[in-house]
């Protein structure tokens, strides 16, 4: 097509290949040629039209559907108070506070847990302090991803001949990188304390003025869909 | 599945109470045996029983002891 013919659809930014065919023309492209003004010469196509969508759906851009407007989706939440859990037993971390959420994906009032709604690789990341200061030497932060661990950080302290070690107000941190589908993948935070006396309140740091101790953060490295 | 447990350490007295014999190292490790929250409301409970050689406890023996 001459330049001359579409350059009157470009003043008005808008530049239609044909307005009256759907994805049934095949190779209709804009063409980044300036030898010529014939449109069966090829150039450099930058959309090329297929014969089911559009050229560029399964790569970094979806064309065929409504883009997601968000900005890279990234949170921090945090426990506002001390949490309670039994002896030696693996729990979901309650955090209640979204110190930012970009996209609002994080649920901090039911599952607790970052459900993007953005297909990528995540780096995510957790911090908890440990808080009961009963003796507890073995203590786990873990990032599980659909309810299923998938990497921990773990604290054992255990000295021979020495009773009452604690490892009360120690942070133990741990970070990775999941992939999320987009649509159903989500990642929590868990914690488990063992205390030498195999009993009592295992209590891991929350306060609302002190965002410290206890986190759980995350953002898109990597867009795929 | 055995039963959930709202109070702290109810399951983990009564697993102890069922197989005295159970070490705290076969208890606390999560490739043997695993309790947990999911932070549900409905509390404690062994997501997973693996012991060599003790069973898992039943909700008759949990209920019993």
């Amino acid at each position: 097509m001459p330049l001359s013919r579409i350059k009157s659809k470009m003043e008005v930014s808008q530049l239609r290949l044909d307005s009256s065919a759907a994805s049934t023309d095949v190779n209709e492209r804009v063409l980044l040629d300036g030898t010529d003004s014939s449109d069966t010469n090829d150039g450099y196509a930058v959309i090329l039209e297929d014969s089911t969508a559009n050229a560029f759906d399964g790569g970094p851009f979806i064309l065929s559907q409504a883009p997601i407007t968000v900005a890279n989706p990234t949170f921090r939440a945090r426990l506002i108070a001390n949490q309670n859990m039994s002896h030696s037993t693996f729990t979901k971390i309650g955090y209640t506070l979204a110190d930012f959420d970009v996209g609002g994906y994080y649920d901090n009032t039911t599952n607790y847990r970052y459900q993007p709604l953005v297909a990528g690789y995540y780096q995510f990341n957790i911090g908890q302090m440990e808080y009961s200061n009963l003796d507890v030497y073995d203590f786990i932060v873990e990032l599980r991803v659909n309810g299923a661990p998938q990497s921990e950080s773990r604290l054992r302290l255990i000295t021979p001949g020495v009773d009452n070690e604690d490892i009360y107000a120690t942070i133990c941190t741990h970070s990775d990188i999941y992939h999320m589908n987009g649509t159903t993948d989500y990642v929590e935070g868990w914690a488990r304390s063992v205390s030498e006396e195999g009993s009592g309140t295992m209590i891991i740091y929350g306060d609302h003025l002190y965002p410290y101790g206890s986190w759980l953060s995350g953002h898109l490295i990597s867009r795929t869909s | 599945m055995t039963g959930y447990y709202t109070t702290i350490n109810q399951l983990v007295t009564k697993i102890k109470k069922v197989h005295a014999s159970l070490s705290d190292d076969d208890l606390n490790n999560p490739k043997i045996i695993v309790m947990q929250n999911d932070l549900d409301g409905r509390g404690d409970y062994i997501k997973s029983w693996k012991h060599p050689s003790l069973a898992k406890p039943t909700q008759e023996q949990l209920d019993a002891v």
